[in-house]
């Protein structure tokens, strides 16, 4: 399971916010937003939501409050807790604590959370891989 | 349906979280009552659905959130 990277010269660290109240989560929890099914999982200090692929996870981003980004990043922050959303076992977004928006981020509005474009390119190119699997069971 | 709540070793009903209105604050009013403590809550939802409006007015869009499993919170200590 790929898990944090480097970090950027040019970015924001989430960090820098005092912990005032951190907390451990543990977790066995399935949610679904508009059917868009998802598993949350943790390690104490930090929690991965899991989606199946791209089109769930577009669909559950579709679903969620208007504003819910910023209030959910000051709440992970100050109980130094780090949510990773997973496609296809690629990180594609980190919010709270351990999120590092830089100037992708910045460039999508999706600051205060961090766009990994890696797993973002990545979770394509699995999901790719998934439909000619499909398409070549198909014809054999 | 359902939803509850508990705590696992200290549950005193006479003690109760202010009203807190950022979710932050309510994090802090949390921790304040859980550390020191060696309690934990946890949350189990059975097949839980519930619609989230997008945003507040009637107008509202509501979007279908379904939750079935559990969540266990504990403190930690401040660095």
């Amino acid at each position: 399971m790929e898990r944090s990277g480097s970090r950027p010269a040019n970015v924001t660290d989430q960090r820098a916010t005092p912990a005032r109240a951190p907390l451990s989560v543990a977790t066995d929890l399935t949610i679904a937003v508009n059917g868009a099914r998802a598993e949350v999982e943790s390690t104490g200090e930090r929690l991965f939501v899991e989606f199946r692929s791209i089109g769930d996870a577009i669909r559950a981003a579709r679903g969620r409050p208007a504003g819910i980004g910023t209030d959910l990043s000051e709440l992970l922050t100050v109980t130094d807790l780090t949510l990773e959303f997973r496609v296809r076992d690629r990180t594609v977004a980190v919010a709270g604590a351990g999120a590092r928006p830089g100037a992708v981020s910045r460039s999508l509005g999706a600051d205060p959370f961090e766009i990994r474009l890696g797993g973002v390119l990545g979770a394509i190119g699995r999901e790719l891989s998934a439909a000619i699997d499909v398409v070549s069971d198909l014809l054999n | 349906m359902a939803w509850g709540k508990r705590m696992a070793e200290s549950d005193t009903p006479d003690e109760r979280i202010e009203e807190s209105t950022t979710w932050p604050d309510l994090a802090v009013g949390l921790y304040d009552r859980l550390t020191g403590r060696g309690t934990e809550i946890i949350y189990d939802f059975e097949d839980m659905t519930v619609q989230v409006p997008s945003t507040t007015g009637e107008d509202a869009d509501h979007a279908e959130w379904h939750l079935d499993g559990t969540v266990r919170i504990t403190t930690r200590e401040r660095d």
